[in-house]
């Protein structure tokens, strides 16, 4: 198969697991995996940096230990540090070259038996928010159009972590619209249980609730649930 | 302006699988997806109403229907009216939450797209309450779309048509564009609040017109020793029988002019 073609496959390949039942893990595994297949490469790994600034790995092509302490070594020093800090590519680190900057990652790079190392940055808008770490046994150099086309994987990344985040947040959204209804609910009903075991009209009836909200310093949907539950009896309500 | 950036999932239209020039439905008119009917609602005239409102108003319109309407629902069951296209997508919606029956619950239920093309037959059977009244008001075939988000049921999209018969496909894909729309238009509107835990006006306002039966449920509750939702199965019974709308009944049980045991419905 020629490498556009395969190219081609590889895309859609990607683009398909965006739509169906997304997992963002498995997407970026499949991703890690792709892109040492494309950029004749022997090992990847996805990293993402938190909110506190830490990095994580969140895939890798192998759960190798020594693979996941090369990656996770980069939160000190090493081609990714650098890639998240400048946002830019950076490319063609070999054992020489890391050795003088990066004494301790070139030690490990060398102990797993890479040559050389990339770093391509997950980029959103102005911001990194993430780095692709490839890692090749033979001393190889990747071309422009090797980055251009690795630039794409990593764009993809960004694009399926995107697509996890708007899951979770449109999730999160429709819990709140639920929230807010349950309690809108909740808390008529509960003036109804006042109006009728009180003999009180509706504003009273509500004013009771906030009355002791904020005497007892519990918010109102939840006075209004122990009033419906019938914990929270008018004589209660009413007193000191 | 509105933009679909809330995962759909299952959303036709939201990820450009369609191109709408290849689409054309018979009169010309091509299908729409997500991202032109929220542009358009949004665009639209304020005056035309709520988002929700102008979302059915729009989907009735581009659909050749009778009528559109969006009910907002919880665990419980459907709680609010909170768009129509016109007042008798208004009533056919009202009267579905009066009933606890109908295509939009049924939708809601069941997660899946409820459709009948001839309510004067066998819908009888299936939807005792609606099925004459949606034929009595002219309404011969109705199409209802789950709202939902994960597994989280937001509610239902009714649309309503005067003549029996189907959607078709490209009339389907539509609908479902327009289902996918409402979610991110209520997922927009509580996205505006702040803090979360209330409702958005255009929301609150639809639950607060039916505050009252709430209340005469929670009343009802008291003075019958029943618990919630039988409360307010016995209102609804009521209602039915008297053809009275739910809301007259709950005013009738505040103010103490009716009262309800449970051994009445039985009779």
């Amino acid at each position: 198969m020629t490498s556009e073609r395969r190219l081609t496959r590889v895309f859609v390949e990607l683009a398909d697991t965006l739509v169906d039942e997304f997992d963002a893990l498995d997407f970026l595994s499949t991703l890690t995996e792709r892109s040492v297949e494309l950029l004749n490469a022997d090992a990847a790994g996805v990293i993402l940096i938190d909110a506190h600034g830490v990095l994580h790995v969140v895939a890798s092509t192998s759960d190798q230990a020594q693979l996941l302490e090369l990656l996770e070594l980069q939160n000190d020093e090493g081609p990714c540090l650098d890639c998240l800090e400048t946002g830019h590519a950076v490319v063609n680190v070999g054992l020489a070259q890391s050795r003088a900057r990066w004494p301790r990652f070139s030690a490990a790079l060398a102990e797993v038996g890479f040559q050389s190392a990339h770093a391509i940055p997950l980029r959103l808008r102005d911001s990194v928010v993430g780095a692709m770490n490839l890692f090749c046994e033979a001393d190889s150099r990747l071309s422009d159009d090797d980055v251009a086309l690795g630039q794409a994987l990593a764009d993809i990344a960004t694009i399926g972590l995107l697509q996890e985040r708007a899951v979770r947040q449109s999730g999160l959204l429709a819990e709140q619209l639920q929230t807010a209804l349950d309690n809108r609910v909740l808390i008529e009903q509960a003036k109804g249980v006042l109006i009728a075991s009180a003999g009180i009209d509706v504003d009273r009836a509500f004013r009771l609730m906030r009355d002791y909200s904020r005497r007892n310093n519990q918010a109102v949907k939840d006075v209004a649930r122990r009033v419906v539950e019938r914990s929270l009896t008018t004589d209660q309500l009413t007193g000191p | 302006m509105i933009t679909p950036g809330y995962s759909l999932h299952g959303a036709a239209g939201v990820r450009g699988g369609l191109d709408p020039g290849l689409l054309l439905r018979p009169e010309g008119r091509s299908v729409r997806t997500t991202t032109q009917i929220l542009a358009a609602i949004s665009s639209g005239d304020p005056a035309g109403g709520s988002l929700p409102d102008r979302l059915c108003s729009d989907c009735a319109e581009n659909l050749d229907l009778t009528g559109a309407g969006m009910t907002l629902m919880n665990d419980a069951g459907p709680q609010a009216v909170v768009g129509a296209s016109g007042p008798l997508a208004s009533r056919l919606e009202e009267l579905q939450l009066d009933l606890g029956e109908g295509p939009g619950l049924d939708a809601s239920r069941a997660n899946r797209t409820v459709a009948h093309d001839d309510l004067s037959s066998a819908a009888l059977t299936r939807w005792p309450g609606f099925a004459p009244a949606a034929v009595a008001a002219g309404v011969w075939a109705v199409t209802a779309l789950p709202l939902q988000v994960g597994g989280i049921k937001l509610g239902s999209l009714c649309m309503y048509r005067a003549s029996s018969g189907r959607l078709d496909d490209a009339q389907a894909t539509t609908a479902h564009a327009y289902a996918s729309a409402a979610v991110v238009v209520l997922l927009h509107l509580q996205d505006q609040m702040w803090p979360v835990g209330a409702l958005h006006p255009e929301l609150a306002e639809p639950v607060a017109y039916r505050a009252v039966i709430h209340q005469a449920t929670g009343f009802l509750s008291v003075t019958a020793s029943v618990g919630m939702a039988e409360a307010l199965l016995l209102m609804r019974a009521h209602a039915f029988a008297a053809e009275l709308p739910l809301l007259n009944i709950a005013r009738d049980i505040l103010s103490g002019r009716l009262r309800l045991h449970p051994e009445e419905s039985e009779e």
